[in-house]
């Protein structure tokens, strides 16, 4: 394949404000429904979001999108405010280019 | 400096200002006041301090109109983009206001709609050259929205970042302006 033809994606670490600790399908789901109802479904096949990363701690996870929607990505997240009946705040910390930076990222983000 | 302002007892949040990307939190009450249009400033809270910078809302336009002198920050609840107020908020030096959880409170067309008014509002102060505060106005830490998480959202909208990072620095300026 060409290297012009390659997808780029972005990682965007996400750190999660509530009261409980959500799981992994939910977390799945935040990001299929959750984020196609902010986008709109043009907006979410542009996107292509996907849950890459579920932190151990249960409160950082990363998302890779396509790299030119990464912006349209963190608004969507920023917009979202219910996971079910529980109260979150999605607060997206870091974007970058590759999955190692982006953990390394939220360790320091956990740490502060 | 970027300050939000906060609608609980910022003593009772689990983490700090700098973790929500802000320098510092101003409790609504506390450090600033709000009051409804229709009443008088003194008649609102009898012995409120007047060093406190104050907000005034309404979701009347004429009644704001009539009462901008009388407080810094101007608070239209439907984002009226009057020329008239605006033309008023210009020559009297006062500031308009953005509240977050105006979007952050309704769900699917609703808040759609909200943030087109919310735009159409900036982009009128923008032309009259009127200076706009943000705040959160959160009532629990869930709704705490920080300053980069904004500028994503009004990006789209056609605010850019600069904006966004200067609307919540300005609040500082009317607190000094206040207690001096």
């Amino acid at each position: 394949m060409k290297s012009t033809l390659r997808e780029n994606h972005r990682y965007i670490g996400v750190m999660i404000v509530a009261d409980s600790q959500i799981d992994r399908p939910l977390l799945q789901s935040v990001v299929r429904t959750g984020l196609l109802e902010k986008l709109g479904e043009i907006g979410f096949a542009k996107a292509d979001p996907k849950l890459a990363h579920v932190g151990h701690d249960g409160v950082t996870v990363i998302i890779r999108c396509a790299h030119t929607e990464a912006e349209v990505v963190r608004a969507g997240l920023s917009l979202i405010t219910h996971i079910g009946h529980k109260k979150v705040h999605l607060m997206p910390v870091f974007t970058s280019g590759t999955i190692l930076k982006c953990k390394q990222a939220l360790m320091r983000a956990g740490k502060a | 400096m970027l300050t939000d302002i906060l609608d609980l007892d910022t003593s009772q949040l689990k983490r700090s200002p700098r973790f929500y990307g802000f320098d510092s939190f101003l409790q609504l009450g506390k450090d600033i006041t709000i009051h409804p249009a229709g009443k008088s400033k003194k008649s609102v809270v009898p012995g409120l301090q007047p060093s406190k910078p104050s907000i005034v809302f309404s979701s009347d336009t004429e009644e704001l109109i009539r009462v901008v002198k009388k407080f810094d920050i101007v608070y239209s609840t439907i984002y009226d983009a009057s020329p008239a107020l605006l033309t008023r908020l210009n020559v009297a030096k006062r500031k308009a206001f953005v509240n977050i959880s105006d979007i952050l409170n309704k769900e699917g067309a609703d808040r759609a709609q909200m943030m087109h008014r919310i735009s159409r509002f900036l982009e009128f102060c923008r032309s009259y050259r009127v200076e706009v505060v943000f705040a959160s106005m959160a009532k629990d830490e869930f709704g705490i929205r920080s300053p980069q998480e904004m500028a994503d959202i009004f990006v789209q909208l056609g605010v850019n970042r600069e904006q966004i990072r200067y609307s919540y620095s300005i609040i500082n300026d009317v607190s000094w302006a206040g207690s001096g």
